[in-house]
């Protein structure tokens, strides 16, 4: 367990702003580091550059009692910037960064009720000392031109965490979390991974996701484990940052999984690595396992973050075709018992004992879940249910571990978003030569996640291409919900109600394969 | 000779690579990633193979970095280097 923390319950109510003095001045973690590959910190410095930020910010009339919005990159900044909104209970939303080109559909305007918005400067210089960062240099303040003071009373309301969902490309909803059970949640993560101070942790994926954030960055730090921060990686910058940084811990996708695979050597080995955001093939775990060592797949979401992971002590079998056990105090159960179990019944012992597995959607009970959903003005949406229904099937083993099947409704898993399929038809739809689409899945797994088609109906008279049409999903999609194929058809074929036939178009389209 | 392979990789990447980036985009000091053509992680990968398939040599992983890969001028420049030595 954690060398610093050591367990000890008081931990449950520290605040974050001991937690980072602790790590500042242990022994154990002082002088491990936070990296970007440019700017590096120590541990001992964060106090200092925590209190710079609060004077600049001061400055700038920007304090605790204001709502900001930071567009976060996967840097020592960008980190700084986090561990000081954190530490000083700030209510704030974490946003991508809107320079990120390819995510087009992340670029939704401010949400009203921040009033500013905090934007990351890149670092030019090849390597600077964090001595020599001052925040003006890296951080630009704007007012939001669209603030909207929330019209319920928000002064009170501190030290909550504002995360876009990732569900539906059209939908605008956001989750609420309080910061202390982000913590809570981050300390499970820390123990499911045996995380410590004498760990080098790698964070690949965006920090302003909560996977990125909830189960690498959070833990990590309250870990006092080095840090190295990765921002749009791919393969040449992966091998590059772990040649340098020489990481035991890795926080993946399932495509750098199947990226280092098959490109990098197998000197190295992690105590430990995650994947999380899609499903990973059990013969990628395997054969990673073989090569780099224990890998595991994290299960969770905006709304809960980590759920369930297996450990990296777990046998290699529950890791490769499970997302093991839940998180402590996290209940998962079939959709079937959640009547029983909120009526106080014990969990379905009988069905335990029947020892035989049972596949039904996925519920789930978190301690530290999200609080709510609001909108862009800061209203209410629905608060969060005791259960929180997660769309995915899974089957449940007597033995507690459990296996994601996959989703219960019509959307994919592509590059770690989720598309509904609805929305990549509304969006070929705007297309003026289509008159009618439908996009269809298979279970085949291509390189950005599971296989999409788009079947096509062209207005008479029109001429348009497969190939045009799939040129121009480029401008209108985000990259990975382009679908792989495309297909014009003289007809779609219907049920009987009227409806598309969804299944024999599938098997038209596995027709044109064949 | 590294005008040809400038050339040649400009192809791979209009032609070849599932990208949708015209001919007349790259240049051949062009930025790869994120400042310039934008390419991707995914789209990286299999630039890597297409070249390795083109120009019939295996890249090394100490030979992955991102040094060759700034632009088409000094990716051109490694090819280069790489077929004029015999492999071993």
């Amino acid at each position: 367990m954690n060398q610093i923390l050591s367990g000890n319950m008081d931990v449950m109510i520290m605040a974050f702003a001991t937690i980072i003095s602790q790590v500042a001045s242990s022994i154990h973690s002082q002088n491990n580091f936070l990296t970007d590959g440019r700017v590096t910190c120590r541990y001992q410095q964060l106090p200092t550059l925590l209190t710079a930020i609060d004077r600049y910010l001061r400055e700038q009339g920007i304090t605790g009692a204001s709502c900001v919005a930071l567009e976060c990159t996967n840097s020592v900044p960008g980190a700084l910037t986090l561990l000081y909104l954190f530490e000083r209970q700030y209510r704030f939303m974490l946003l991508p960064p809107t320079s990120d080109k390819e995510k087009l559909t992340d670029r939704k305007p401010l949400p009203a009720f921040c009033q500013y918005q905090l934007t990351l400067q890149p670092i030019s210089d090849r390597e600077i000392s964090a001595d020599s960062l001052h925040p003006a240099t890296f951080l630009t303040i704007n007012a939001n031109e669209q603030y909207q003071a929330e019209s319920h009373a928000t002064e009170q309301l501190r030290a909550k965490l504002y995360l876009r969902t990732s569900g539906s490309m059209g939908s605008a909803k956001i989750v609420v979390h309080a910061h202390e059970q982000l913590f809570a949640n981050a300390r499970n993560a820390v123990a499911r991974f045996q995380l410590t101070s004498a760990d080098r942790v790698t964070i690949a994926v965006p920090i302003f996701h909560m996977y990125g954030l909830g189960a690498g960055f959070l833990p990590a730090i309250i870990a006092g484990a080095a840090i190295d921060l990765q921002e749009h990686t791919h393969l040449l910058k992966y091998l590059e940052h772990e040649r340098q940084f020489k990481p035991t811990a890795a926080f993946l996708t399932p495509a750098l999984c199947d990226m280092l695979l098959q490109r990098r050597g197998g000197a190295r080995t992690y105590r430990v690595a995650v994947s999380a955001g899609a499903r990973l093939k059990a013969e990628i775990i395997r054969a990673f396992d073989e090569r780099f060592g224990p890998l595991v797949n994290l299960y969770g979401s905006s709304e809960l973050g980590a759920v369930s992971a297996a450990a990296p002590t777990d046998a290699l079998e529950l890791r490769a075709t499970t997302i093991g056990r839940p998180l402590a105090g996290v209940t998962l159960a079939p959709a079937a018992d959640v009547p029983a179990l909120d009526a106080g019944e014990k969990p379905d012992a009988s069905a335990s004992a029947a020892a035989a597995p049972r596949t039904d959607e996925l519920y789930c009970r978190h301690p530290y879940g999200f609080e709510t959903y609001i909108d862009d003005y800061g209203q209410e949406i629905a608060a969060a249910a005791t259960w929180f229904k997660t769309g995915d099937l899974a089957t449940f083993s007597p033995d507690g571990s459990i296996r994601i099947l996959g989703r219960a409704d019509n959307s994919v898993n592509r590059d770690g978003y989720l598309v509904l399929l609805a929305d990549i038809e509304r969006a070929i739809e705007q297309i003026a030569a289509v008159a009618q689409v439908v996009v269809l899945t298979t279970p085949d797994e291509r390189e950005r996640g599971q296989y999409l088609a788009a079947c096509c109906v062209l207005h008479p008279g029109t001429q348009l291409t497969a190939m045009q049409i799939r040129t121009q999903c480029f401008d209108i999609l985000p990259r990975y919900a382009i679908p792989d194929e495309i297909f014009i058809l003289d007809l779609l074929p219907t049920l009987p109600s009227g409806k598309v036939d969804r299944q024999a178009l599938i098997t038209q389209v596995g027709a044109i394969h064949d | 000779m590294i005008e040809s392979t400038i050339d040649q990789l400009r192809q791979i990447i209009a032609e070849q690579l599932d990208v949708n980036i015209r001919i007349d985009d790259i240049q051949a000091d062009t930025p790869l990633f994120e400042e310039g053509l934008g390419l991707d992680s995914i789209a990286i990968m299999a630039f890597i193979t297409l070249i390795e398939e083109n120009f019939g040599f295996q890249f090394a992983e100490d030979e992955l970095t991102m040094e060759p890969f700034q632009n088409l001028t000094t990716l051109a420049q490694f090819v280069s280097a790489k077929l004029e030595v015999p492999q071993n």
